[in-house]
């Protein structure tokens, strides 16, 4: 479904991105790992199209992306829940989740307010609040919610949990593995090992713009002290 | 439920303000109405874009001349009974008139706004700014159409069925259609197409990423905003019975845009509030002295510092917290 291969990206004269490579195929959750700065977020921008990449190739639903333009890629079923959440302000819960909700690939089962709701039941009471007035974590469900809206083929996380307290994070990990028992590919960018580890089909790790490692659960408990290494903690 | 009764109350007191105007012998007071309606309409079309849409157009006028001139120049072609470009008649139905001003402004909205949405920011003022003037410079220069002297239309445009001489009865015509357009603009801002709109404006290249062709919504709401404004231009005409290049000069961009700061940005009712008061204060203070524009400045300076997001934000002071 999605396939980046020696992708290159660079802030004006500065190369970030030097060789990523990565896959996530039909129904699999992959983690995006790396230490601050390696990268991470940089390599979604580019897979979104809201970067330029300088080289490599990004084949998203049997689409080279690079270079489209990121309501395109979006179009296609790529559903970003940004870093640091970027919530519509002034607008209501409801409003945020209906302003861009569509079903483009006309699935039969298509996300809805109701099952949104279901999901994250804070956001049914808090449905017509102005969404400025959230708390942070409501603000990542939300996001969650929001991307969820577009009926996304690939729901991708940048940074889901950081910063929020442990009770939503643990709420906003349960959901994802709700998400994953539906059959939701998930690409998902984080640090937090332990959980990553029991939810991911596969990771990568970058490191400097490369991807260094890549392997399941079982590879990272026997490489346990190179990826520890990697992540740094 | 209190804001629906205030509203209701509202349009009452708008709709029998002719007999209140003619008991109190205040007849002057019913034109000064009807403009106040007239340039509310204007600045609400232009508080979608520059409140809702995040776009500072500077060049409003233009499409408030350009509505304003279709009438004039259709009245003078009926009047002359000469054919415009040699083919089409004149006329002054207004039937006719209004719904043409409101598609060429349209369509000048789709030009102006499909090069100048291009950019952003200050070089998105200046573009604006620059059609405008533009605009202005070429009616000026149309000798057919008065040039800088403008188009006299000797009579208000024709309905059917009733008398558009009677000032009081083109208060009501203009009244029916600032409601109509006000609960229109009412229902499009909080239509998802309104609410995407706001998310432009907000994070633009968030919207992009939740699948939004960006630059085509905004150039939807412009060419909206522009037929507002068109709308507005051609009811000038016929209530000042007068077209000229005045109508897009920038003073009137400009003054357009005080309305929407002076009312409230990005609010519904904020540029009808914001016109009425610019309007009222010019009249009154026109008639106590000749340098009327330094007391003028001086107040709208104090109001807009002293409210700090304008009479609705003041209105919502008052009445909101009690």
């Amino acid at each position: 479904m999605l396939t980046v291969s020696g992708l290159q990206a660079a802030y004006g004269a500065s190369q970030v991105l030097f060789d990523i490579h990565l896959e996530v195929r039909e129904g699999e959750v992959v983690t995006l790992m790396g230490r601050n700065g390696m990268g991470k977020t940089t390599t979604v921008g580019c897979i979104m199209g809201l970067l330029a990449a300088r080289g490599g190739v990004i084949e998203f639903e049997g689409v080279q992306t690079i270079g489209l333009p990121p309501e395109r890629i979006s179009r296609l079923g790529a559903g970003l829940v940004p870093e640091g959440r970027q919530i519509f302000h002034t607008l209501t819960v409801r409003e945020n989740l209906m302003a861009t909700a569509a079903n483009r690939r006309r699935r039969n089962d298509p996300w809805t307010l109701e099952r949104v709701y279901g999901l994250f039941p804070r956001l049914r009471e808090r449905a017509g609040q102005v969404s400025s007035t959230l708390s942070g974590g409501e603000q990542q469900m939300l996001a969650v919610g929001r991307a969820l809206m577009t009926n996304p083929r690939l729901l991708i996380l940048d940074e889901a949990t950081e910063g929020l307290a442990p009770v939503i994070r643990t709420e906003i990990w349960h959901c994802l593995e709700r998400l994953k028992a539906e059959g939701q590919s998930i690409l998902l960018i984080d640090k937090n090992l332990g959980v990553l580890k029991r939810l991911a089909d596969r990771h990568y790790i970058i490191e400097k713009g490369r991807t260094v490692w890549v392997g399941n659960g079982a590879d990272m408990e026997r490489d346990g002290g190179k990826v520890r290494g990697y992540v740094g903690i | 439920m209190r804001a629906r009764i205030l509203s209701v109350l509202l349009v009452l007191l708008l709709i029998g303000l002719p007999f209140l105007t003619q008991a109190m012998d205040q007849t002057a007071f019913l034109s000064l109405a009807t403009r106040i309606l007239v340039y509310g309409i204007a600045a609400a079309s232009l508080n979608f874009v520059l409140g809702y849409g995040g776009m500072v157009s500077f060049g409003h006028a233009a499409f408030f001349g350009i509505g304003g001139y279709v009438v004039g120049i259709l009245y003078q072609h009926h009047d002359t009974e000469t054919l415009l470009w040699g083919f089409l008649p004149g006329t002054n139905q207004m039937l006719i008139t209004l719904p043409l001003a409101v598609l060429v402004s349209g369509l000048a909205a789709a030009a102006i706004g499909a090069l100048s949405l291009r950019t952003g920011g200050v070089q998105f003022i200046m573009i604006t700014l620059a059609f405008a003037q533009m605009l202005f410079f070429l009616f000026v220069s149309l000798k057919t159409y008065g040039g800088e002297d403008g188009i006299i239309v000797r009579r208000t445009n024709e309905l059917p069925f009733l008398n558009m001489r009677d000032k009081t009865v083109l208060y009501w015509v203009v009244l029916a259609i600032a409601l109509t357009f006000f609960f229109g603009l009412r229902r499009l801002i909080r239509s998802s197409f309104g609410t995407v709109i706001s998310g432009i404006r907000q994070n633009e290249r968030r919207m992009a990423a939740l699948g939004v062709p960006v630059y085509r919504y905004k150039l939807y709401a412009f060419m909206l905003s522009g037929t507002g404004a068109g709308l507005a231009g051609a009811l000038m005409v016929n209530v000042l019975r007068f077209a000229s290049p005045d109508m897009m000069h920038w003073t009137k961009s400009g003054e357009l845009m005080i309305m929407v700061i002076l009312g409230g940005v990005g609010t519904l009712l904020g540029p009808f509030l914001g016109a009425g008061v610019f309007l009222m204060l010019e009249s009154w203070l026109a008639s106590l002295s000749e340098h009327w524009p330094l007391a003028m400045g001086l107040i709208l300076l104090a109001l807009v510092l002293g409210s700090r997001g304008g009479i609705m934000a003041l209105l919502g002071r008052i009445g909101g917290r009690g």
